[in-house]
């Protein structure tokens, strides 16, 4: 049985916590397996009792890592709520120009112009002696009126 | 809150939990911190690196964490990330001058630092000794790839089980275990090399 000795391997998932049937059964009978098993892990017990000892800090420094750590997420809290109050006041702001400047926004102050307009033209119509749209027929009864008179004034001329 | 998200997930299906509240998140430092900064400290071997990951860990963890979906515990899901910020760190830093010159620099200088007050009760030849070789062992796993680095360092800093390890790395387990047989072979030979 000693002649077929663990593999690497074998002696790697013995370790490890994962030994096939053969290294279990090897490891049972084989005492030079087994020292070289025990050495392999008295040699990871050294490497973690040095993990745990290169994780040791004082309490002070978890603290300052704690306070660090906090610090970064309030100012990153800070930086979010800025952009979000900057991005609803810019979007506030576009509405509103929008709002004014659009001609669909625009129907009240045009039906008040339209009203005074048209209060004006009432007011304008009952000023004239005429309706504006005979205006053009008085102007020319006018000058006929005129031009008659002048006749007249020559045919008295010639008469005398 | 950890148990109360897994109890939720792991009932009878009803609902998952909708992301972690900044209220939850506050807990979650002082919970894992000294965890996070471990494994980092392991991966990177630099002080001042597993500090800044470490910090960026919970950043990044805050940043997704409405997206937290307890499919895995939240301590594997901030593994998961501290891991990949090893990973993306490695990447990005394996070609710089400054990289290169700060592991030179390192190197002439001895090595990280550690405590080696004794412990009492052990004789100081006896401490010295141990210790010694728990930092030999400590060096040689420094030297593995990152990836072997980082399932070495869960397997036996953290003692996580290989299950675990599989959904932290997001690997199969068959993978993890090739990766610890690979570390676990690296290291022996360089042990073996340094033995009388
Ligand atoms: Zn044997």
């Amino acid at each position: 049985m000693n002649e077929n000795h663990l593999t690497d391997d074998e002696l790697a998932g013995v370790v490890v916590g994962a030994p096939s049937r053969r290294a279990s059964d090897h490891l049972a009978s084989c005492e030079s397996c087994r020292t070289e098993e025990s050495r392999m892990r008295s040699e990871l017990k050294g490497f973690s009792e040095e993990y745990a000892r290169q994780g040791e800090r004082p309490e002070v420094f978890w603290a300052k890592q704690r306070a660090a750590v906090h610090a970064r997420i309030e100012r990153r809290r800070t930086v979010l709520w800025r952009l979000t109050w900057s991005t609803a006041a810019a979007a506030t702001i576009m509405l509103g120009y929008l709002h004014f400047r659009s001609p669909a926004s625009q129907p009240a102050p045009v039906v008040q112009d339209a009203d005074q307009a048209l209060l004006l033209d009432v007011e304008r119509s009952l000023r004239r002696p005429v309706p504006a749209a005979l205006e053009p027929a008085m102007i020319l009864a006018a000058e006929i009126d005129r031009m008659a008179s002048i006749e007249q004034v020559n045919e008295k001329g010639e008469t005398q | 809150m950890e148990k109360a998200i897994t109890r939720m997930a792991e009932g009878i299906g009803l609902e998952r939990p909708r992301g972690l509240s900044a209220e939850d998140f506050e807990r979650l430092v002082p919970e894992h911190q000294r965890r996070i900064h471990r494994v980092l400290m392991s991966v990177t071997r630099d002080t001042d690196l597993a500090e800044t990951l470490t910090q960026e860990c919970f950043i990044r963890a805050y940043r997704c964490r409405e997206r937290y979906r307890g499919e895995a515990s939240v301590e594997t899901w901030l593994l998961r990330i501290a891991v990949n910020l090893a990973i993306d760190h490695r990447k990005s830093a394996r070609h710089t001058f400054w990289e290169r010159m700060r592991v030179w620099r390192r190197g002439q200088e001895g090595g990280v630092s550690a405590r080696d007050e004794a412990d009492p009760g052990t004789s100081v030849e006896e401490t010295l000794v141990t210790r010694e070789s728990a930092r030999e062992v400590w060096e040689a796993a420094g030297g593995l790839p990152t990836r072997q680095r980082i399932v070495f360092s869960l397997r036996f800093g953290e003692e996580m089980s290989l299950e675990e390890i599989a959904e932290t790395a997001q690997m199969e387990v068959g993978t993890v275990k090739a990766h610890l047989y690979r570390a676990i072979g690296a290291l022996r030979k360089r042990l073996g090399e340094r033995r009388p």
